[in-house]
């Protein structure tokens, strides 16, 4: 099979593009993120998702995926602002509110699904499959809900590009210049739960944070520019979303097939473990020229 | 015959007691299994979490909570007994190497590749949990393994698991006993630990090792996700009632057990009036957070009336 045939070929093609679809715009957003030094809360948010799904299983609707995205959408946002809560109102500190938090929402989540499990036991077992993902099932349909979700990030990304790079460097700056901050942080968070959500379909709740982290830490290696990285952290995640899903469909065997979560995160690691690799020797290359 | 089938919340406790005071007739019981456990798992939490709270470390513990699948599939591979039941000394070794293995590359990303702290975390505990999961689905071919270790299977419990959480529990306890100020030194201040002469860097190799002999306790119970819970939750409630280290310790592991045993007979509870098999590790959760909002609301209301 031709390495590009994964693009065009009919069963392939859905898999493959909405996962670099889903990896480009998590890497995006993780590049936010990694500059405001916030990484760690996709794990949360992305574990934060799990009820929501749970629930959405449970009413036993139609049209079960785009539910999933709606409940996991709001339940992220729910994760999101219960730290802020924690942080601002009761003194709680970082570490502790994102740890708390995903904690504590992944165990609700456990019990809905355990109470899933015995009524709804059909969509419980195609939920569950959102805690290490699968990508396999996603069919031309999947797609489009898809690549509209990614543009919207992409688009209100590169729309709001000037404030949010004000209210993520200066923030008394943008103050001054009359940048609401309100604003930009519900746009920060609505990006954030956007593409939480896009991503826990095709690499899973457990290993989504993985795409937010892994793209921006190769990026940074490269370049101080912001623009600049959030260009390198799109093409890092996009090429790990092919290969990951590349390599998960070649090196699968008739009786065993390869969860494409965990495939995806090792290659997008495996860059940023190279880039860093890079960046060290070429920062002990030029500390050796200024002694000499 | 289970001794505590069709029984309600308050019976349960009756027949709890009367069983304790007859010495346990035939043996445990599941659900004393299960209670018993947990209650383990609980103190032991609550001790290790007060001190990762305070040095702000439960981040690392979330990536332990992680890496430890990669260190269970790596013991088994290195002793090539195949994914046979899990004994004790695998379980050991494999979360001895794990807690030091986390810490270590955590550490090297933040200090020789000068990645910041967030990012190294969030890095290698989930490249090394992406490793786990691949090496598991290569050779038993299903991730259930996986699964069963994010959200657990209290059904699964044996007489061994008991033993295992109870000598965790010991150990935990005389390390904090024997190094009582030591820890409590690096916790609040680390300029002052070393100039104290004790290490801040040994002492987090240290916690992170109890925290990942602890989570290896949770493995088959409650699933290491639900372990974090434990971890948090009872030091935030405890943290808004004193100021003291030592009675925040002894409040947090208190609050974890009540949370334990009443989960434990509410799912029962709930199994007998509902026929619902409720995940008794996610109930326990849930009524964590209810102390936590309940905390919180008599802390608020509180201020408020005294302004």
């Amino acid at each position: 099979m031709q390495l590009f045939d994964f693009l065009t070929d009919p069963v392939l093609r859905g898999p493959t593009i909405g996962t670099m679809l889903m990896a480009v715009s998590a890497s995006l957003i993780g590049v936010l993120l990694f500059v405001r030094k916030r990484s760690l809360i996709a794990e949360t948010l992305s574990h934060a998702t799990y009820p929501g799904v749970m629930i959405a299983a449970a009413c036993g609707v139609e049209h079960l995926s785009i539910w999933i995205l709606v409940a996991a959408f709001i339940a992220a946002i729910l994760g999101y602002q219960t730290v802020e809560l924690l942080q601002q109102r009761f003194r709680v500190r970082t570490d502790v509110a994102l740890t708390f938090v995903l904690a504590s929402f992944f165990g609700v989540g456990v019990t809905i699904a355990s109470i899933v499990q015995h009524t709804h036991t059909s969509a419980y077992r195609q939920v569950q499959t959102y805690l290490f993902g699968q990508a396999a099932t996603m069919s031309d349909h999947h797609i489009v809900i898809y690549s509209l979700l990614s543009l919207l990030v992409i688009s209100l990304l590169m729309l709001f590009f000037r404030p949010l790079f004000a209210a993520t460097f200066d923030k008394s700056f943008s103050r001054v210049v009359g940048l609401g901050n309100k604003g930009i942080e519900i746009l920060f968070l609505l990006l954030v739960a956007l593409s939480v959500v896009i991503g826990i379909k095709s690499v899973g709740v457990v290993l989504l944070s993985a795409m937010f982290i892994a793209p921006a830490t190769a990026a940074r290696q490269y370049t101080n520019k912001l623009s600049t990285m959030f260009v390198l952290a799109a093409a890092f995640g996009a090429s790990s979303g092919f290969l990951g899903s590349y390599l998960s469909v070649v090196l699968s065997k008739p009786h065993l097939s390869l969860p494409i979560g965990p495939m995806i995160a090792i290659v997008a690691s495996g860059f940023a473990l190279i880039s860093l690799a890079i960046a060290r020797m070429r920062r002990v290359f030029y500390e050796s020229l200024q002694r000499s | 015959m289970n001794p505590y089938s069709d029984l309600n919340l308050f019976s349960f406790f009756g027949t709890f007691f009367k069983r304790l005071l007859l010495a346990f007739p035939g043996g445990f019981a599941s659900d004393e299994l299960q209670l018993l456990l947990l209650v383990g798992v609980a103190l032991s939490g609550g001790l290790v979490g007060t001190f990762l709270v305070l040095r702000r470390m439960t981040m690392l513990a979330n990536a332990l909570s992680h890496t430890i699948l990669f260190g269970i599939v790596v013991a088994f591979l290195l002793l090539s007994r195949g994914f046979g039941p899990l004994d004790i000394p695998v379980l050991m070794v494999s979360s001895l190497l794990c807690g030091l293995l986390t810490t270590f590359c955590t550490n090297f990303l933040a200090r020789y590749m000068k990645l910041q702290e967030d990012a190294s975390i969030g890095l290698v505990f989930t490249l090394f949990f992406a490793l786990g999961v691949l090496l598991i689905t290569l050779y038993t071919r299903n991730v259930h393994v996986g699964t069963e270790l994010v959200i657990g299977n209290t059904d699964a419990l044996q007489l061994n698991d008991l033993g295992l959480v109870y000598s965790v529990l010991l150990g935990n306890v005389i390390l904090f006993v024997l190094f009582y100020r030591a820890f409590a030194v690096t916790a609040f201040d680390s300029y002052m630990a070393r100039v104290a002469g004790f290490s801040p860097l040994l002492f987090n190799y240290l916690l992170m090792v109890q925290t990942s002999l602890t989570s290896i306790t949770t493995f088959r119970a409650v699933g290491v996700l639900m372990l974090l819970a434990f971890l948090t939750a009872p030091v935030l409630i405890a943290r808004s009632w004193t100021d003291r280290l030592g009675r925040l310790l002894l409040l947090s592991g208190a609050i974890g057990a009540l949370a334990a045993i009443l989960g434990v007979a509410l799912s029962r509870h709930i199994l007998t009036f509902y026929g619902l098999g409720i995940s008794t590790g996610g109930l326990i959760v849930c009524l964590l957070v209810l102390f936590y909002m309940l905390s919180l609301t008599f802390h608020s209301l509180k201020i408020r009336l005294s302004t």
